[in-house]
């Protein structure tokens, strides 16, 4: 089967042209927000031409920690690059600015609309309904044809640690089913509610059925691989591989497009190691990466060493990043591990 | 139709639906579901039998390996697992629809053979007089207002009265034979034990 290996790095992706969004996610502090990031500067300094966003939909951003810089709701460019701009959406930020647009004519000095904001931040998955709806918003910008608008080619979500990940890409198959049967009984109690309600009823179901409209299409680019994929990130430990492995059942049940693996945190320790500790370690880590070569063998497994420090600025990404697209060799490159720069 | 036949079908009807409430209709219904499903079913239920069976080897299996030192091998077997039991829900669901969907037709062929029957009779003959009753018999009262009770001529019986009359028959007959010969069992009263020292209540059965 040598002459159809899949090669240990994430070219593929990189290179892939029609690609227009890339999740990355895994189970807590495996290293997303770094592969993320170092996915995105790979892109951006191989592909010059296209524009590339980079979101995070993790409640707790550390984007900002990633790359040294100050972002916001509103999309930043990266300094250092051209092409790469971050965003980390705040769902209270977010929220207020949806209850303005869409107020309705109630009153903003009310306290009782005061509550029932605080109630709505605090549902549970709302920071994904949020993250949901820049996605929506972007594909409309993608059909506008204003200039002044910044149109981004691809996307690259930053996901949060646990399951909201799949909430978030349930979201579309469950709008749809909610917004077809909201369709469905105002089709039949439409008479009556322009009764009652007048027009603002109307406008509100025109609305619905537009971002209905939206979803579906969502629903369809996120389950085409030609155009979604998910990157799996976790660390060579039994847990982590378990979590891995559910993980790409449910995405594969969702039609999701999985096919590469990011394994970080590798110690790399031959057996000149001076550190025992070292050694052992990376002998219950190789165990598990044997098993991984058999049970992923269609997958792209890459490999990513654990550095001495942490792995933060555009520099220290861009020394790691070079790893997703030519594999780390723990011979040749050993100096790279302490070879970070201190910010 | 002839009256003769007429009363005789109407009897047999009635005395039938009776019996069944007696033997409760689900019995019923559960014995003929039995039947049938053994006789087009067998298939599917063998089937699922057949991956039940394979469910469980290889659950065996799967739980005398240890986790962390086969991965590969019990992450395999976990998704044979799951596969099997998608499949598993898949053919229950459909036994279970099918299942239903049978219990149901037979609901509606048992109301069909017995209830529509005997309403479409009375409608349809209510007027006709299944027999007379000779003069004589009963007072006069009963044959001018009683018998006939519905729209009959003096002294005939028809069919409204002559199901009234079978149903009370049957069920006082159903009393007088359930006293004497079937004992319903009716279990000890037990008695609540309300310990005064801890706050829990317990049982305990009278001697």
């Amino acid at each position: 089967m040598s002459d159809f290996e899949v090669e240990p790095s994430l070219k593929d992706i990189i290179t892939h042209e029609s690609l227009k969004w890339i999740f990355v996610g895994g189970k807590g502090g495996v290293g997303k927000t770094t592969t993320s990031s170092s996915v995105s500067i790979q892109l951006a300094l191989n592909n010059p031409t296209k524009n590339y966003l980079l979101i995070s939909t993790d409640p707790a951003h550390n984007l900002s920690d990633a790359f040294d810089q100050k972002f916001g709701k509103d999309a930043r460019l990266v300094e250092g690059l051209t092409n790469l701009s971050c965003m980390e959406i705040d769902p209270s930020s977010s929220l207020e600015e949806f209850t303005s647009n869409n107020s309705m004519g109630m009153d903003q000095s009310d306290p009782l609309n005061g509550m029932m904001s605080e109630i709505t931040g605090s549902i549970p998955g709302i920071d994904e309904a949020f993250s949901f709806m820049e996605v929506l918003k972007h594909i409309k910008n993608q059909k506008n044809d204003d200039s002044s608008v910044i149109k981004y080619d691809t996307i690259i979500f930053d996901t949060a640690p646990t399951g909201h990940t799949l909430r978030f890409l349930q979201l579309p198959s469950t709008l749809e089913k909610l917004l077809g049967k909201f369709n469905e009984i105002s089709g039949r109690l439409g008479p009556l509610m322009n009764m009652m309600g007048g027009d603002q009823k109307n406008e509100m179901f025109s609305k619905l059925a537009d971002i209905k409209a939206q979803v579906t299409e969502v629903n369809k680019q996120f389950q085409d691989p030609e155009l979604t994929t998910f990157i799996c990130v976790c660390i060579s430990e039994f847990l982590s591989l378990y979590e891995t492995e559910r993980l790409i059942q449910d995405l594969t049940k969702y039609n999701m497009d999985v096919n590469s693996i990011v394994v970080n945190q590798l110690l790399f320790a031959g057996d000149d190691d001076e550190c025992k500790r070292c050694q052992s370690r990376w002998k219950m880590q190789s165990k598990y990466l044997e098993q991984m070569d058999e049970l992923y063998e269609d997958y792209h497994l890459v490999k990513m060493p654990l550095l001495g420090n942490e792995i933060r600025g555009v520099d220290n990404l861009k020394i790691f990043s070079r790893f997703l697209i030519d594999p780390y060799d723990p011979k040749k490159q050993k100096d790279v591990v302490f070879s970070l720069t201190d910010h | 139709m002839q009256n003769s036949t007429l009363l005789f079908w109407i009897s047999l009807l009635t005395i039938v639906s009776n019996i069944l409430s007696i033997t409760g209709h689900s019995k019923f219904e559960q014995f003929v579901f039995r039947t049938y499903t053994k006789a087009t079913q067998s298939s599917k239920y063998a089937q699922y039998k057949k991956l039940k069976d394979e469910q469980i080897s290889i659950n065996r299996e799967r739980s005398l390996l240890s986790a962390q030192d086969n991965y590969a091998k019990w992450t395999k077997l976990n998704r044979k697992f799951d596969q099997l039991s998608e499949k598993l829900a898949a053919i229950e669901s459909e036994l279970n629809m099918n299942k239903v969907k049978v219990e149901s037709t037979i609901k509606l062929a048992l109301k069909f053979t017995t209830v529509v029957p005997i309403t479409l009779m009375k409608v349809w003959y209510s007027r006709t007089s299944l027999f007379y009753i000779p003069q004589g018999v009963f007072p006069w009262f009963m044959n001018y207002f009683v018998i006939n009770f519905p729209f009959m001529t003096k002294g005939s019986v028809g069919i409204f009265f002559w199901c009234f009359c079978l149903n009370r028959v049957f069920w006082c007959l159903y009393d007088i034979l359930k006293f004497f010969f079937i004992d319903e069992k009716v279990e000890k009263p037990t008695k609540l034990n309300v310990d005064a020292d801890s706050t829990t209540v317990s049982t305990k059965k009278t001697e």
